[in-house]
């Protein structure tokens, strides 16, 4: 069997990728993208350990499935704010968004 | 599994409201939607009423995922009556979007506040967080203006991040634990030298619910969604979702990390001291309201994070109990914003140049409301900051509690210049400023409990047993 470690070495890549994605990209979409990666990392890491160090109880799988779910919710309001943003903007690159300042 | 459904009531008719009133948005005509205000206030209310029932109830639901204590019932209850004020005072108001929307948006946020206090395990308390910041995203957002698409898009990009640093972090307290409950995550690390996994853990999660409160360095959105969003979802966001967060940091911390302990007090402390800082200091420069007391809301997360740094129970009530007088007084003066935009008046502190003559009830709550965030005696703010830093000094904090003082000094510097515009300075016109009867009485209720808590804080107190 594999052993966990490697599940959690993928896991934390996925979620420095996703952070790198956070703070290098500038349109709004490809920012919820790196979002949803770093979701799943941590969603990976639920399930892995869920099968290694709590095997008798689907705790951790049941968290990752209202993840899931969480997931979905959360890219259907931020896409639709991103929509309306765009309409009324015509734009979602977050360089443009500066009327706040500090 | 038996769940005793009375114990739930509160939330059921939450739930319920917030379905009928996005219902009526649906189905009513243009004119009969107005009743959807009254609708959900009275909600609210019933609510709050069956929330009386649960007073002193000690129970949990949902195989221990979901329970009843005191603290949650008390947050709950503040929460309750703060949005009934709010529901009470935007009865009238011209909304950005659809009335029903409005109000079960903010329903539907409430109730995912009122889990979060109750919640007793990750998966709950990670579900009822969204649930409180989703219709908050949607609410920010709702006007068609380059400010409101600025702070939404703000707000749910920071939320997002800081939600996914939360998750990860409560899945690695998860892995080293085999539990998501937190008495069973409690049981499972007692005993045990702390791992650095888990200290790895702790801090990511101190950072997502940091940023949920607004805690220095995670604050960015703060100022900008206050200055930004329409002006009853700014007064409604600086009591919600911040009772969600502290209510989560007082359940989580203290139970499932009670063998961290000092460190994670430790780490309160210096994000106290940090917010308070930083948010008194930027408060000085702003010369926009909403903006000030969005920087003022920063400061007041450093005041109630000393509750935390104190670690113990005196701590917690009296976080409590500040929480409780600062969301009124930082609730009314929204309100009185709310109350001057409508006619139209610009939110600079020069605006409010002469508000006394044009408006001199409105210029007088403002004036109590900013003394009280300044906890000036007999105001509710003094009692609240007595208690909090009282708490500090009885745990040998002094250092902690003296910051807190000097910063209170400092905060006296900014609020006063919207005293001083109000009280000294003239008006360009004479016109008076008019209010709407809801919006009038929910200031005055709001005044009258900022006074009579600073008179006799002894009322609330004996709830929450201090």
């Amino acid at each position: 069997m594999i052993p966990l470690s490697y599940y959690l070495i993928l896991s934390g890549v996925l979620f420095a990728i996703g952070m790198a994605g956070v703070l290098l990209r500038r349109n709004a979409v490809a920012v919820l993208l790196s979002v949803e990666i770093m979701l799943n990392s941590a969603n990976l890491n639920l399930v892995a350990f869920s099968r290694y160090i709590a095997p008798e109880q689907a705790s951790g799988q049941m968290f990752a499935l209202f993840v899931m779910a969480i997931g979905a919710a959360e890219v259907a309001v931020g896409l639709a704010l991103i929509l309306m943003i765009y309409r009324n903007m015509q734009s979602v690159n977050l360089d443009q968004f500066n009327i706040f300042k500090w | 599994m038996q769940i005793e459904w009375i114990n739930l009531m509160p939330e059921l008719m939450i739930f319920g409201v917030a379905i009928v009133v996005l219902l009526g948005e649906l189905y009513l005509s243009a004119n009969a939607k107005r009743i959807l205000g009254v609708v959900s206030l009275l909600g609210i209310l019933a609510a709050l009423f069956s929330l009386t029932s649960l007073y002193g109830v000690e129970a949990t639901e949902f195989m221990d995922m979901f329970s009843i204590d005191l603290t949650a019932t008390v947050l709950k209850g503040i929460l309750l009556a703060t949005t009934a004020l709010v529901v009470l005072a935007t009865l009238r108001s011209r909304m950005t979007i659809g009335e029903g929307e409005f109000f079960s948006m903010m329903l539907f946020s409430v109730l995912g506040t009122m889990f979060m206090a109750s919640a007793n395990d990750l998966i709950m308390l990670f579900i009822a967080l969204e649930l409180t910041v989703l219709p908050a995203y949607i609410l920010v957002g709702s006007k068609k203006t380059a400010g409101s698409a600025e702070a939404a898009l703000k707000y749910f990009l920071l939320g997002l991040v800081a939600s996914v640093i939360l998750l990860y972090g409560m899945s690695l307290v998860y892995g080293l634990t085999g539990q998501t409950n937190f008495t069973a995550i409690a049981n499972a690390l007692a005993g045990q030298a702390i791992e650095p996994l888990l200290l790895v853990g702790m801090v990511m999660i101190v950072v997502g619910l940091g940023f949920k409160v607004a805690a220095v360095p995670f604050h960015f959105w703060a100022p900008d969604v206050y200055e930004g969003a329409p002006v009853p979802v700014a007064s409604f966001l600086a009591v919600g979702p911040k009772a969600g967060g502290f209510a989560a940091l007082i359940h989580f911390f203290p139970v499932a990390l009670a063998v961290a302990a000092p460190i994670w007090a430790g780490l309160f402390a210096i994000l106290a001291v940090l917010s308070m800082l930083l948010g008194n200091l930027a408060a000085l420069a702003q010369t926009q309201v909403r903006r000030l007391l969005g920087y003022s809301a920063v400061a007041h997360t450093g005041y109630l994070l000393v509750g935390l740094a104190v670690a113990d129970s005196f701590g917690y009530t009296a976080l409590i109990f500040y929480f409780l007088v600062y969301s009124l007084a930082a609730l009314g003066s929204f309100l009185v914003i709310l109350a001057t935009t409508e006619r139209g008046l610009g939110e600079n502190v020069t605006d409010f140049a002469g508000l006394f003559k044009r408006a001199p009830m409105l210029a007088f709550a403002m004036a109590i409301f900013l003394f009280s965030l300044v906890g000036i005696p007999p105001f509710a703010g003094f009692m609240g900051k007595v208690y909090l830093f009282g708490a500090a000094v009885r745990s040998d904090l002094i250092w902690l509690a003296v910051i807190g003082v000097l910063n209170s000094v400092v905060s006296f510097g900014y609020y006063v210049t919207v005293i001083r515009q109000m009280y000294l300075v003239n008006p360009t016109t004479d016109d008076a400023v008019t209010v709407s009867k809801p919006l009038y009485l929910s200031i005055v209720l709001i005044m009258a409990a900022v006074v009579f808590l600073g008179v006799y804080p002894s009322a609330f107190l004996s709830i929450i047993n201090l």
